[in-house]
């Protein structure tokens, strides 16, 4: 009986200390937020775990409160926003970084620029071969991410001015997916976050004026002359707020940042 | 010098052996927590598809007593006042107990939702809804489940503002839902015709009561929801071309300000032409003040009633009774304002309903065979929310309910029925 009372307290003391932040949401954001709360973690202690599955997944995950930072690359949605006030609860938004979107092509694809209106026609379906922008004559395989995906509707949002993607288009589960049908198909052209990009893939040089051409890098990014930057969120409920309120300065702080701009996207002071 | 080796070798051995059999039984262990994985997680999956929901609503209710000293209409709960109540009277009541089960698989649902409160066990929904599989944009729904006419009716009890719905949903419309089978059109997330949606259907027309014609009712709504990340809005268009049997020959209708009586032989077990036609629009806004919401809502036409009521069928069998048809109007404003973003909201309402547009109130009583049925009705909510959580949300609510003033007994003036609703409700 004495050991199972001390075995209960023990439980007791000890429970509290295992009790991790959960942050769940945007792909996009899940290295950065894994790598922020991996240097957190070492220098305080606290532990905090970080799920991935998509913007809408981490905002849904909110709304029902099973976790406590919803983590996304998207704005929260209007209806998201009514179902959370439904709640009784009070939205706080931190935005923690911002992400430059990449337009990638295979590499042995000789098209290395596009504009806006361009990329549009070939999202939209309208353009549907590389010659038709100064490439080869060869068919153009357009990948996109999940509806889920707060990266698509940004996409949607900002390089289609909220034009539908073509019906056909090939949906994929994760940024992953994307750079490795990219790199697999000699026709095929996807977007992706910063972070991502790599040698198995080759970066476009977008134009949103039609006349200057900018590549997608962190320095671009920075010096604002890259037109497809994003800014990244952290969601909560702000009666939750004292509780996070060590983790978000600590990645709103210098070291933080630091953070951000090794992982590849662009510090929140530019 | 042999021994020695042999020494070396048999450990050698030994330890290969043994660091295999550690992989080994490395392996097998990962083997063993994937398998388990795998299964918790085909469970999961399994369990994912059947959902259960519900609400409960537990309120509260003090009504002024009319001047007839009646139990009002609008009072949903308690029993009628008794002798020893003479000025006003109130009443606890489950308004709501609701389980609501739906099974889910590739996209088609099965529904069965039951109230259960004090008054007993009832089936308010009971449904299936498949999706076409290919373009994922045809669904069609079978059984009894909200009529697909204006946004009140499919609007859930769970999170409306104000304690019922308004008096012309409750007189047209009695329990919400029907029997009947329905096709909904809506393109799929990724179209731009997302924006519009048709549900159109064929229905007893007899609420939550077994069907009684061969003839069907047609319900169809038409509509169109935009928004931006801020705002969003909705426009509706709803028709109700139905018919209700006429059990005797007397068919009464409204010819120079009072009822006239058509007493035709064929009138018996003809059909009396139930007709409606109803507007409807939403705006909702996200500012520095919380959100603001306002819905209105308006419908007119030709119901087939009885000398008493205006009320549109609900028995399991066709009650013998002379059909009045009468020209109808009415429809609500209602506005909800949350409190820059904390968990209390203000809610103002108001709605009205004419069941006899063809009659000024000052003839009503007067004109022939013209009594209650015929009176217009207007009342004006004013209430306050307040949102604990997901799950509980209280409600304090007073309707100040007002008649048209008439020639009948009772109804000279406005009479003392105005109505408190306190509301708890617990949703999961």
């Amino acid at each position: 009986m004495k050991k199972l009372i001390l075995s209960i307290m023990m439980v007791c003391t000890i429970a509290p200390s295992f009790y991790a932040q959960k942050i769940k949401g945007s792909d996009t954001v899940l290295p950065l937020a894994q790598k922020e709360a991996e240097v957190f973690g070492k220098k305080t202690g606290k532990s905090v775990a970080v799920i991935g599955g998509g913007s809408g997944v981490g905002i849904a995950a909110l709304i029902e409160g099973t976790t406590d930072i919803a983590m996304a690359s998207r704005s929260m949605k209007f209806d998201e926003k009514v179902k959370f006030q439904d709640g009784g609860k009070t939205l706080v938004t931190k935005i923690i970084a911002y992400d430059a979107l990449a337009v990638v092509v295979n590499p042995s694809n000789p098209v290395s620029k596009l504009t806006r209106a361009q990329l549009e026609g070939i999202f939209t379906g309208k353009i549907t071969n590389w010659k038709q922008v100064g490439g080869a004559d060869l068919k153009i395989v357009p990948y996109s991410r999940e509806t889920s995906s707060g990266t698509y509707e940004f996409f949607k949002e900002h390089v289609l001015l909220n034009k539908n993607y073509m019906n056909s288009i090939l949906s994929m589960p994760a940024t992953g997916a994307i750079i490795q049908s990219v790199s697999q198909t000699k026709g095929a052209i996807g977007y992706v976050g910063l972070a991502y990009l790599n040698k198995t893939v080759k970066a476009i040089h977008a134009s949103f004026d039609g006349k200057n051409f900018i590549e997608p890098s962190l320095a671009n990014a920075v010096n604002k002359t890259y037109p497809i930057v994003r800014p990244l969120y952290f969601y909560y409920d702000k009666k939750n707020e004292p509780k996070f309120t060590a983790l978000v300065s600590f990645i709103l702080s210098a070291e933080g940042q630091k953070i951000v701009e090794k992982v590849g996207y662009v510090p929140v002071k530019m | 010098m042999k021994l020695k080796n042999f020494t070396i070798i048999a450990l050698g051995l030994l330890s290969t052996t043994f660091a295999f059999s550690q992989e080994s039984e490395k392996v097998d262990t990962l083997n063993v927590h994937e398998q388990r994985i795998t299964s918790i997680e085909d469970g999961i999956m399994q369990s994912k598809k059947l959902k259960f929901s519900g609400y409960i609503q537990a309120q509260w209710q003090s009504s002024q007593l009319d001047s007839l000293g009646n139990k009002t209409n609008d009072m949903k709960v308690g029993a009628g006042k008794n002798g020893a109540e003479t000025t006003d009277y109130n009443r606890y009541g489950v308004r709501r107990g609701r389980l609501k089960a739906t099974y889910e698989d590739f996209g088609c649902q099965a529904v069965i939702e039951l109230n259960l409160a004090e008054t007993g066990l009832s089936l308010k929904d009971a449904y299936l809804n498949i999706l076409d599989p290919w373009a994922n944009t045809v669904a069609l729904k079978g059984g009894v489940f909200d009529r697909p006419f204006g946004y009140e009716i499919a609007y859930s009890s769970s999170k409306i503002e104000s304690p019922e719905r308004s008096r012309i949903i409750q007189t047209l419309f009695p329990d919400e839902k029907d029997l009947g089978s329905m096709l909904t059109i809506q393109a799929p997330k990724t179209s731009p015709w997302n924006v519009l949606k048709l549900e159109a259907g064929l229905f007893a027309g007899n609420a939550i009561s077994q069907d009684t014609k061969s003839k069907k009712d047609f319900i169809g709504h038409l509509t169109y929801n935009n928004g931006g990340a801020n705002f969003k809005y909705g426009l509706g268009v709803s028709m109700y071309a139905g018919s209700i049997l006429q059990p005797t020959k007397n068919v009464y209708s409204m010819i120079g300000g009072a009822f006239s009586v058509d007493s035709t032989a064929t009138n018996k077990f003809g059909f009396a032409n139930r007709q409606y036609l109803g507007f409807d629009g939403q705006f909702s806004i996200n500012t520095g003040l919380g959100f603001s919401s306002i819905r209105a809502e308006y419908i007119m036409g030709t119901q087939p009633g009885s000398s008493t009521s205006s009320s549109s069928p609900t028995a399991n069998a066709v009650v013998t009774a002379d059909t009045y048809l009468r020209n109808f109007a009415g429809g609500y404003v209602h506005f909800i304002q949350d409190i820059a973003g904390t968990k209390h909201s203000i809610v103002l309402k108001y709605d009205w309903y004419d069941p006899n547009t063809s009659i000024a109130g000052s003839e009503i009583g007067i004109a022939k065979k013209t009594g209650k049925a015929d009176m217009a009705y207007s009342t004006f909510g004013l209430g306050y929310m307040y949102r604990m959580n997901n799950n509980v949300r209280l409600m304090a609510y007073y309707d100040m309910v007002t008649n048209e003033t008439t020639k009948v007994k009772g109804y000279f003036t406005n009479v003392n029925d105005n109505l408190l609703t306190i509301r708890l409700q617990y949703k999961f």
